[in-house]
Parts: structure tokens; C-alpha cells; sequence
């Protein structure tokens, strides 16, 4: 039923450029997203501009698309929030001198991105640490089902996946990440 | 940290704010405003409500476009591709040599021999398709299209191939199953005929480098009825079948009327050099040798073909086709003589 009221709305946004079918598309898959560019990025704030970025994208593909291209939109935001993520680091790399490498935020930023927590002791913080080393699929996995508390169906049909391997993923995602911890 | 542990860490920490959780709806309104900004939306970030009309009409889109699409894709295809190959292929059968279809005719056939599964079914569909080549050649010869001398080469040449791929396929099997080779030889046999009467046919109207051609391609289809014989006669040697000796019989007799004729014709032409000696008055030493030399040969087969026929009346195949081979040749020399004096009366030499 979910996938075919998504496909609908998708249908809304290529033939009619509905804006309404967008907004409920962004109600509907927001909060996942956000949590995983959040365990990703260094701040709220780099979130915030990538989570705009992704669906500024979205809204330009579906537009454009063809029917059929592409029928799931969590797929489609996930995947497009992985080049956003590739861009942002290579950014970010390509900045760093010498100089800039004694700046404060940049620091900060490093830090995060090796996988080293800035401020050791708070649970959420070795949580977001040990998220960031996992490769994107567990990462993205673990909160779709224990941060958003989907059922494997559902989690099934964001990840386009069986529901099988979708469990398999996760047990695999919780393995690696007990590691880490 | 247990599975369970780890479970209960992830669900405390999901709504942290340093992993997107406890935003509030105020975010997210925050977040859409931003971008219905950049994306010039008037729209508010609220559920839509769609009538029975919008899902009608994406039900129709999803029928005509996902649905029907790519079935009414599949059947233009393939009835563009069958139909047109099936109405190219029937349109090429009666194609000849030179022909925009006639490439479209040997593709077809190379895909059946291709496809044949065994030798014994290779022979027959190159017997078959070498009488293909002399019914392209008679169409040819008996109409009046461009460029008569080149098709007819083709053809000819073509029908020699068929010929020697017969001919390779018959000794193959000859070896490896003889019992199949006395079936196939059977029919290579009885098409050789209408071959050779065929090549005749056409003879007459061939240029002279053609007439070349068609003389080899009969030697090669009478090679190959010989081949076809023996494999024939060494089937009914190791069986005894009704079947392979009806077969011998007749080609027996046939071959045995063929040189008869010739024998006949020869002595005929005989008298017809006797008498226009005569009536020339030419006394010629060197002439009267020649004629009784050839009149010897041509006589002497009666004994041999009463002597062939004896044999073949007591079972022995294979003795009594070499002895009409043997005369085969003789009447070949006398026929060489008979030409010679021809030549040489008609021209003074």
C-alpha cells in the first residue's frame, strides 16, 4: 500500500509538478533522513544545509524523470544524500592546509570524521561515533529500524531489499557496531 | 555490550539531538519553508487530499504507460521481426543468384544445415539445396535478366559445392555408420539422375567457359552417384536387404540402357562416317584404321555387358558395376575417336 501511494505521488510530481505530493514526501521521510545525515556530519547545522540540498535534488529528478525511473522515494533520497555526504567531505578535505588544519572547527570536524569522538563520556556522542565508521547501509539500516522503528516490510521497501536480507543487514549492522563501542 | 544492551542504547539515543532526534515539528516546518523557498513552493507542508478523479487518472496513466506499455512493445516487436522475417524468408525462395534476396535464400539454408543434428540429415539438405542451384540455373537460362552469364556461374559453381558437401558428408558416413550411409545413398542416388538431366537441359544455352562448368559439375554428380553405388553395394554385401538390392537393380539396369545407347549412337555415327567417306570418295588408310579401331571397342561390349549381367544375375554387385565401369571407359574411347574422325572429315584436316 505504501509503495503504491508513493508511486502515486511520484505520478502527482512528474505530470503535474504537485507541490502538495512533495510535502507530504518530505513529511513522510524527513526524520530518517535528517537522523542519518546528523550521524554523519559534525553539526546540526551542516545537516540542515545537506537535508535542503537533498530534496532540492529530489525535486529536480522526479521532475525530469521518466515514469518508472525511479518508484521509491526513500531509495532515491538516500542515495542522493550519499553523493551530498561524498561532496561535503571532499569539500572539506580540499580546504585543509596547514593553517586551517589549527583552526578550532576544522578540528572538530576531522575529529569527527576519523571516527574519534570529540568529547569522550556521553553515551550519544560514542553512539554517533561508532554510527559514522559503519559503512552507509548499516548506518542507514539501523535507523530505519531502531531510531525510526520500522517494521522489516517497510524497511524492505525503502532499501528496495527482501525483507531476509534486510535482516541479514541488520544483524550484520549491529555486529559491526557492537565493535566500535 | 549484549544485543539487547546495544538495542536499549540505540533507542535511548534516538531521539538525541545530535542525531536529528527531538526537533520538533518546528524543524521540519522550519526545514520545508526553507526549501519551498528556494524551490519557489507556495504550497504548506500539510497532507493533500485527492479525489476520485487524480487516483482514476493514475490508475489510466499506469495502465496505458507501466502496464500496456511494455506488452504492446513486445508484441510490435515481435511481430515486426517474425512477420518480416518470415514474409523476407518466403519472399527469397524463388530468389536466383544476383537477386537482393538471394543472400536472405543461402542464410536460410545455412541455419538448417547448421541446425541439423546429424550427418545423414546434412547430406540430404545439401542434396537438396543442390537441386536448388539447378533450379535457379534452368530459371536463369530460360529468362532473359542482366548479367545471364555471371548468375549461371554462380549457380553452377554453388551447385558443385553442394555436390562436393554431399559427397564429404556420404564418405563420413560411410566409415562411422555404414547402415545410415546405404539410406542416404539411396536418395543421393535417385537425385542424381534428375541432376544430371537437369545440367543437359540447361547445357546447350551456356557460354562456353560455363559449358565448362556444368561439364565439371556433371562429372562430379556422376563421381558422386558412383560413391553412392559403393556405399550401396557394401550395405547389401553385409545385409542382404530387399530395399538395397531393388536399388542396385535398378541402377544397374539404368547405367546398362545409358551405355547401351551411347553404344548405339556411337554405331550409328560409325555408319554415317563410313558413308560420307564414300560418297566424298576418299580412300584414306589412316581413316579405315581409325573406324575399325573405334568399331572394335564399340563391339566388344557385348560380350562384357552379357558377361556384367551374368554376375549381376548371381549376386556379385560389386563385380558387375566395375565391369560396367570398365566399358563405361571403352565407350569413352570410342566416342573420342568417332569425334576425331568427325572433326577431321568436316574440317579437311
Amino acid at each position: 500500500v505504501h509503495s503504491e501511494k508513493e508511486k502515486f505521488l511520484l505520478f502527482r510530481i512528474r505530470t503535474y509538478q504537485d507541490q502538495k505530493a512533495f510535502a507530504e514526501l518530505f513529511l513522510e521521510h524527513k526524520k530518517a533522513l535528517y537522523a542519518f545525515l546528523c550521524s554523519r556530519m559534525p553539526s546540526r547545522e551542516d545537516a540542515d544545509d545537506a537535508l535542503n540540498t537533498v530534496f532540492l535534488r529530489a525535486w529536480n529528478f522526479i521532475r525530469t524523470s521518466h515514469s518508472n525511473e525511479k518508484d521509491h522515494f526513500s531509495g532515491l533520497i538516500f542515495h542522493i544524500a550519499r553523493y551530498v555526504l561524498k561532496d561535503y567531505w571532499k569539500a572539506k578535505r580540499s580546504d585543509v592546509s596547514l593553517t586551517e588544519m589549527q583552526e578550532a572547527g576544522q578540528v572538530v570536524a576531522d575529529q569527527a570524521q576519523s571516527g574519534k569522538a570529540v568529547e569522550a563520556g556521553t553515551e550519544v556522542r560514542l553512539v554517533k561515533e561508532a554510527l559514522s565508521r559503519l559503512p552507509e547501509e548499516y548506518q542507514e539500516v539501523i535507523i530505519l529500524r531502531h531510531f525510526e522503528q520500522l517494521d522489516y516490510d517497510e524497511i524492505a521497501k525503502r532499501m528496495e531489499k527482501s525483507a531476509a536480507a534486510v535482516r541479514m543487514t541488520l544483524h550484520r549492522a549491529l555486529k559491526e557496531l557492537r565493535k566500535h563501542l | 555490550v549484549t544485543n539487547r544492551e546495544l538495542i536499549a542504547l540505540l533507542t535511548k539515543c534516538k531521539d538525541a539531538p545530535e542525531l536529528g532526534g527531538s526537533v520538533g515539528f518546528g524543524h521540519t516546518e522550519k526545514a520545508w519553508a526553507r526549501l519551498a523557498g528556494e524551490l519557489g513552493f507556495e504550497a504548506k507542508l500539510e497532507r493533500p487530499r485527492y479525489s476520485f478523479k487524480d487516483y482514476l487518472d493514475f490508475f489510466t496513466h499506469q495502465l496505458s504507460h507501466v502496464w500496456m506499455r511494455p506488452v504492446s512493445v513486445g508484441l510490435s516487436v515481435f511481430a515486426l521481426i517474425f512477420g518480416g522475417w518470415v514474409a523476407t524468408v518466403n519472399a527469397s525462395f524463388d530468389a536466383v543468384p544476383g537477386d537482393v534476396l538471394y543472400p536472405v535464400k543461402l542464410a536460410t539454408e545455412r541455419m538448417q544445415i547448421t541446425l541439423a543434428t546429424s550427418g545423414q540429415q546434412r547430406a540430404r539438405l545439401h542434396t537438396e539445396f543442390a537441386g536448388r542451384r539447378l533450379d535457379e540455373l534452368n530459371a536463369i537460362t530460360s529468362s532473359d535478366v542482366a548479367g545471364k552469364d555471371v548468375r549461371v556461374k554462380a549457380a553452377v559453381d554453388a551447385f558443385r559445392e553442394e555436390i562436393a558437401s554431399v559427397n564429404a558428408e556420404l564418405m563420413e558416413i560411410q566409415t562411422n555408420d555404414p547402415g545410415a550411409a546405404a539410406a542416404l545413398a539411396v536418395i543421393v542416388e535417385s537425385k542424381t539422375d534428375a541432376f544430371q538431366a537437369a545440367i543437359n537441359q540447361s547445357e546447350p544455352s551456356l557460354s562456353d567457359e560455363n559449358k565448362e562448368g556444368a561439364a565439371a559439375a556433371l562429372n562430379e554428380v556422376a563421381e558422386t552417384n558412383s560413391q553412392a553405388i559403393n556405399a550401396i553395394v557394401t550395405s547389401h554385401e553385409a545385409t542382404q536387404s530387399q530395399e538395397t538390392e531393388e536399388t542396385l537393380q535398378k541402377n544397374f539396369q539404368d547405367t546398362l540402357k545409358e551405355l547401351q545407347t551411347r553404344i548405339a549412337l556411337s554405331l550409328g555415327r560409325l555408319t554415317v562416317i563410313e558413308n560420307a567417306l564414300k560418297a566424298k570418295e576418299i580412300d584414306d588408310r589412316s581413316f579405315a584404321e581409325r573406324i575399325a579401331e573405334a568399331r572394335l571397342a564399340v563391339n566388344s561390349h557385348e560380350a562384357e555387358v552379357e558377361k556384367a549381367m551374368d554376375v549381376l544375375a548371381a549376386g556379385g554387385y560389386r563385380k558387375a558395376f566395375d565391369l560396367l565401369a570398365e566399358i563405361e571407359v571403352q565407350v569413352a574411347h570410342s566416342e573420342e575417336i568417332i569425334t576425331e574422325l568427325e572433326i577431321k572429315l568436316t574440317t579437311g584436316l
